[in-house]
């Protein structure tokens, strides 16, 4: 039965264009990183940085997630078979395993020839590695389900610290793989995704179907204040609902009943978070070693705009055609969501933005270079990326359709692409000022083209609606 | 009154495919202002696709649609016309009042607190005013689309199988509303109970061309005495297959 029912996992996860073109993505990655890593030994390090920050990413976002995914297929067909709970939850979490293996060869696959190069264990540690941070990742999905919310910030406290010390030089974390001290690195990665898959194990060996419950975490049916709309032009109503709060979309699993979630941080509290991080970093760069310091400043920006590519790829899937664009014109509804979102971006960077030029006068000279792809190029990406993926892939979240981070199809795949481009943009940015002008200028212009130019949204909507989204 | 003004909806010659299928071929009907219809019809005769070509979410291969004498697209087109999808789903993080605001105000509805309090009650959605869309019924839900589809007061109403999920008493409520409304209304449905109470005229569509247009009168006299509608309406869907 286990050989049969993760068999049917497996095939209602994953598509063939996603194995395919995760086989392309390795090869890619092996061949840019090289070539980066043989011509620049700066770019190098980096890409190394990446590293330890995508590690962090994916920690945190284990701890915030809701353990193990499950699908509105599972719960109509599968969940209603004769099959025994644990038998059923350890299935769930191999296939998730499965899923996020493939999910880390697309984030860490650049890095892959940089760690290679660092010779000696490196050949034999790096696929032990890989599958050791994916059980991390998985399984720390599961455990800090059961968390309390308390809880869960000091554990995400805790792997923030532990990850990024090796920044610092610190062997014994899990990203010092990616640092240059692979033995201790894999050691001590090896030994936390044992004891973190030990007590997953041992959490969904007590499966039943109240623990699979809690293995979701419940959402509130209330809003916790309603916000007013009255006397608000159209203008004033999208930029109101867009502007103050970041949106992540998301399926989560409650109970038996399975929703797509939107879940909102207020951009009053992003900002908090942003002004503190923007004094320690001013606090700190200076104390530190001269090289690190300017690949910390090169690589600040990189950093956001991955994060603004990640919370922008869903950007519409949650709007309603039959609301939206019935009310107003599609060309002008996006236009509108756009000024919304980049101003709340270039809102959330002005604390870096200040902390840079603060820098530039302490004598960080490329300090100042990171100021135009901070207020323009990375705002301006954030729309592009949302116009691509909307119009490559006009999916909308109707109800309840959750999906694993890899059941996707090659249009899914093509929204990301973008993404590599902007990133490339970005970096040459802020090495070269004279590119990041014109790079602004490009970004600016194509968005305020976009903007105004009624023909995309009209096949958006069109698109959209011919597939059923209304 | 111009020929612009005596029709609400205009449907000229209008065909659409998906792919190599024809959804809709050659339609042609006009509505005068005013003038409740409805679009009746078996799965797959293209009764949605007509809807959509009319709010303009669609637009058609060939042919013209014309909104109160503009193109669909139009502000003003936008402005004059209500629109109700089949399972409408509203915003999904949005409470109850959120969303009927938020709609509000993108309509330009002058006051929209009143409007929205005014909807609630007559919908009694009150309870529901701070709960998430994502977690409401799909009634309860359907409630609030229905009062979405009207909160800017439309002088023209598309309504998809507009009963679908109310409990009867909402039904009744929403069937006397729509019947006291002096508005232009086209209604899409399967039911033909919920036609004959809603509507006067009838559209009949089958396999994307109009297979029958006319009175309810005229089309429960093309039946034998006492035969019911349904039938009538069955026996015509059949034959044209």
């Amino acid at each position: 039965m286990h050989g049969k029912l993760l068999k049917f996992l497996l095939y209602t996860r994953f598509s063939k264009p996603l194995l395919a073109v995760t086989a392309l993505m390795i090869a890619f990655c092996c061949v840019f990183g090289t070539s980066v890593m043989n011509n620049n030994l700066l770019a190098s390090a980096i890409f190394q940085n990446l590293g330890v920050g995508i590690t962090i990413l994916m920690l945190v976002s284990a701890v915030f997630s809701k353990g193990l995914i499950i699908m509105k297929s599972d719960r109509t067909y599968l969940l209603t078979l004769p099959i025994e709970k644990k038998e059923l939850a350890l299935n769930l979490f191999i296939a998730q395993i499965v899923a996020f293996f493939i999910t880390n060869i697309f984030l860490y696959g650049m890095l892959i020839p940089f760690i290679l190069a660092t010779g000696g264990i490196s050949y034999i540690m790096l696929p032990i590695d890989l599958i050791a941070l994916t059980l991390l990742i998985c399984s720390i999905s599961v455990v800090a389900s059961g968390l309390s919310k308390k809880m869960k910030i000091a554990l995400g406290i805790f792997l923030i610290s532990w990850t990024s010390s090796a920044l610092w030089g610190f062997p014994f974390a899990p990203s010092s793989i990616f640092t240059g001290n692979m033995l201790y690195g894999s050691i001590v990665l090896v030994i936390s995704a044992i004891l973190s898959t030990a007590m997953a194990l041992r959490e969904l060996s007590n499966v039943e179907f109240k623990t699979m419950e809690s293995l979701v975490r419940a959402t509130s049916l209330d809003v916790k204040k309603i916000r007013t709309f009255d006397g608000m032009s159209p203008f004033g109503a999208v930029f109101f609902l867009n502007f103050s709060a970041l949106k992540f979309s998301k399926s989560i699993n409650k109970k038996s009943t399975l929703r797509n979630q939107i879940n909102s941080i207020k951009l009053s509290w992003v900002m908090v978070v942003s002004c503190i991080l923007g004094v320690v970093y001013v606090l700190l760069l200076p104390q530190i070693d001269a090289t690190i310091g300017y690949m910390v400043i090169t690589f600040l920006p990189v950093v956001l705009l991955y994060l603004v590519c990640f919370i922008y790829q869903r950007g519409m899937t949650k709007e309603r055609a039959w609301l939206a664009f019935t009310s107003m014109d599609p060309m002008r509804y996006f236009r509108y969501i756009s000024a919304a979102k980049a101003l709340s971006l270039v809102t959330l960077f002005l604390p870096f933005v200040i902390a840079n030029v603060v820098l530039s006068f302490l004598g960080f000279q490329s300090a100042i270079t990171t100021i135009i792809p901070l207020l323009i190029t990375i705002p301006c990406s954030a729309t592009l990326t949302l116009y691509w993926a909307t119009i490559t892939n006009p999916v909308q979240f109707k109800e309840e359709a959750p999906t694993t981070p890899t059941q996707i199809n090659l249009k899914q795949i093509l929204t990301v692409i973008p993404f590599f481009g902007f990133f490339i943009i970005v970096m040459i940015s802020v090495l070269l000022p004279i590119a990041g002008i014109i790079a602004a200028a490009v970004t600016l212009g194509l968005t305020l083209f976009l903007s105004y130019n009624r023909y995309p949204w009209r096949t958006f909507v069109e698109k959209l609606t011919e597939n059923g989204y209304v | 009154m111009g020929e612009q003004e005596t029709w609400g909806i205009e449907v000229k010659g209008i065909s659409r495919k998906f792919g190599n299928t024809i959804a809709l071929k050659d339609l042609n009907f006009k509505i005068p202002w005013g003038e409740k219809f409805a679009l009746l019809g078996p799965n797959g005769a293209g009764k949605s696709t007509t809807l959509k070509l009319l709010t303009g979410l669609l637009k058609p291969n060939s042919g013209e649609v014309k909104i109160g004498g503009t193109d669909p697209s139009t502000e003003k087109a936008r402005s004059i016309m209500g629109y109700l999808p089949e399972d409408a789903t509203p915003y999904q993080m949005l409470s109850v009042r959120e969303n009927l605001e938020y709609i509000g105000a993108l309509r330009q509805v002058e006051n929209v607190k009143e409007a929205t309090d005014n909807l609630m009650d007559f919908f009694d959605l009150g309870e529901y005013e701070k709960a998430k869309v994502g977690k409401l019924s799909r009634g309860t839900t359907q409630k609030l689309a229905l009062a979405l589809s009207i909160i800017h007061k439309p002088k023209i109403l598309l309504l998809d199988e507009p009963l679908n999920y109310l409990d009867i008493p909402t039904q009744e409520k929403v069937i006397t509303l729509l019947n006291s409304l002096s508005i232009t209304s086209l209604v899409s449905t399967h039911i033909m109970s919920v036609a004959s109470r809603l509507t006067k005229n009838v559209i009949m569509l089958s396999r994307g061309v109009i297979l029958w247009e006319g009175s309810m009168d005229t089309l429960r006299k093309l039946g034998e005495t006492e035969e019911p509608i349904e039938s009538i309406v069955a026996r015509m869907m059949t034959g044209a297959r």
